[in-house]
């Protein structure tokens, strides 16, 4: 008898300590070994019998704790700061553009879709990757179960320009892919299937970029060598893409196609190295925000 | 991936508390915060549910001071431990730089720890990185509970089954009441700089 109450105490002890640390299924099957631990001889004492009641008690207060965890709102709407923080903390590429359409793409990670949208309208605003940011745009409405949302959304932007005929087919072509996975029957404006320029499908870009910056050697005839500046905004392989803005014309002009550049600078988050490139490409920038600026591709040749 | 920015010498790095749930990440944190408040560059955020479950992260920034010419930051996170809570623990461990492993030591809570450590293993995989070679440091928490008469498991028991291939530095601790929580992050922080000054060259 005396042994038998010493085990019981362990268990009720065990269950006790399990309950408070917040594991509850251990300390629910502790107290249920309580009850099997009993033998049907000291059952019916009164000691046992008032036991028994309270562990019983016990065990229903930790199923409805359970139940309650089991029902709480795993994507709450978070605080501005919170949100904010997010951002700021799950963006890791050097590239500013691409750092903030990662931190928006976190926020929509971390359930914050309404938010994200915000964002993401804001960046497109900006005229940030549009092609990427557009489909996160369709999933965040997606993800909020609107499918309605994501098709006049679309539609939207068929009208109002602010995307890129290519761009517009990717997101055409991944709106079709989702809506029919989903089983939903609709048809999307009809656009025109002009030849795409394979080259610049952003939607392909991958996000985590390892060049930054650029630091390119330019000779001026009445200034002499100088050195500028330019944030990378693309890069594919062995290619990266700056901005010139329109402003800037004289700066603009000593670029042409074709033309070698020694000694860049290319700036990376492990190091800086230096290597030669070639202006593969120069185009203007023809609809959004930054229309009237120029892109600049530069391919990075090996040293 | 560290952020290191050469031009003014300032690296920021993360370390991730990972482990199954309830068995003190969150308490490290928050007497980390606590101790080191002249440390912590602002307050602990914690995003929790009802009865302060982590939810999906606790966050701490903290600021070591110069070391070898580096300006060194460090962000603390830690994760939700529940199995359930997979694909907030994989968006936690982007970009992570050092981890400290927080093992329960309840003797119930055995499996527990070892499905966390393949959890965890599996999600670095999934983002190239190799729980072999990443800065790691095992804690085995909760040792306090022996004294409650609670069964816990030898420390030579948790070596054999947790880190005998591994092989990393391990600390006891009592997170609740402070011991080991100090010891461990301060490894974890050499394991990680040695780490990143080899892989970023900073200190040339
Ligand atoms: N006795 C004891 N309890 C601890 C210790 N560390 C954490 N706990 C308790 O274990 C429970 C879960 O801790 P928490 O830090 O939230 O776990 P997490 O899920 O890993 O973040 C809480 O009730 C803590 O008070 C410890 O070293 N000793
Ligand atoms: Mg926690």
């Amino acid at each position: 008898m005396l042994l038998e109450d010493f085990q019981l105490q362990t268990l009720i002890n065990e269950a006790e300590v399990y309950q408070s640390q917040g594991l509850l299924e251990e300390s629910k099957e502790k107290y249920l070994s309580v009850l099997h631990y009993m033998t049907d001889d000291n059952r019916s004492s009164d000691t046992y019998k008032k036991l028994i009641k309270t562990v019983n008690v016990r065990i229903e207060k930790i199923e409805e704790d359970i139940a309650d965890f089991e029902k709480i709102d795993e994507t709450p709407t978070l605080s501005h700061d919170v949100q904010n923080l997010i951002q700021k903390v799950f963006s890791f590429s050097q590239t500013k553009e691409m750092a903030e359409v990662e931190g928006v793409l976190a926020l929509a990670k971390f359930g914050q879709h309404e938010q994200a949208l915000v964002e993401f309208h804001r960046l497109l605003g900006k005229g940030v990757a549009p092609g990427v940011v557009a489909k996160h745009i369709l999933e965040c409405h997606l993800a909020l179960s609107s499918s309605e949302a994501a098709i006049s959304q679309f539609n939207q932007w068929v009208a109002n320009g602010l995307l890129t005929q290519d761009d517009l087919l990717d997101a055409q072509s991944f709106l079709e892919t989702v809506l029919r996975d989903k089983g939903i029957e609709t048809s999307l404006p009809q656009l025109d299937h002009t030849p795409r320029k394979k080259n610049r499908t952003r939607g392909e870009q991958r996000l985590a970029l390892d060049i930054y910056s650029l630091k390119i050697q330019v000779d001026d005839h009445s200034e002499g060598l100088y050195e500028i500046d330019f944030d990378v905004t693309f890069q594919s392989n062995d290619t990266v893409s700056v901005v010139i803005p329109s402003e800037k014309k004289t700066l603009l002009d000593r670029f042409h196609l074709g033309m070698s550049l020694p000694k860049i600078k290319f700036y990376t988050p492990r190091a800086v190295f230096e290597g030669n490139g070639i202006v593969a490409e120069k185009t203007e920038i023809k609809i959004g925000p930054k229309k009237g600026d120029y892109v600049l591709d530069i391919k990075i040749k090996a040293n | 991936m560290a952020f290191f920015n050469q031009k003014d010498k300032v690296i920021e790095c993360k370390i991730v508390y990972y482990g199954p749930g309830m068995c003190g990440k969150t308490t490290n944190l928050e007497y980390i915060f606590r101790a080191g408040r002249s440390y912590a560059t602002t307050d602990m955020i914690s995003i929790n549910t009802k009865g302060d479950r982590t939810l999906y992260f606790d966050f701490l920034p903290m600021g070591i001071g110069r070391i070898m010419g580096c300006d060194v930051k460090v962000q603390l996170f830690t994760v939700p431990g529940q199995s359930k809570y997979r694909s907030t623990r994989k968006m936690v461990l982007k970009g992570v730089d050092g981890i400290v492993f927080v093992a329960d030591s309840l003797q119930i809570r055995k499996n527990e720890n070892l499905s966390s450590l393949k959890d965890l293993q599996e999600n670095l995989a999934e983002q190239n990185m190799d729980l072999f070679n990443i800065p790691l440091v095992f804690q085995y928490n909760k040792r306090d509970l022996s004294e409650n008469g609670i069964p816990i498991m030898q420390v030579s028991e948790m070596e054999s089954y947790l880190n005998n291939k591994l092989k990393v530095p391990f600390y006891t601790a009592s997170a609740l009441k402070g011991n080991g929580v100090s010891d461990t992050l301060k490894k974890s922080l050499k394991l990680t700089l040695r780490h990143l000054q080899h892989e970023l060259r900073w200190a040339n």
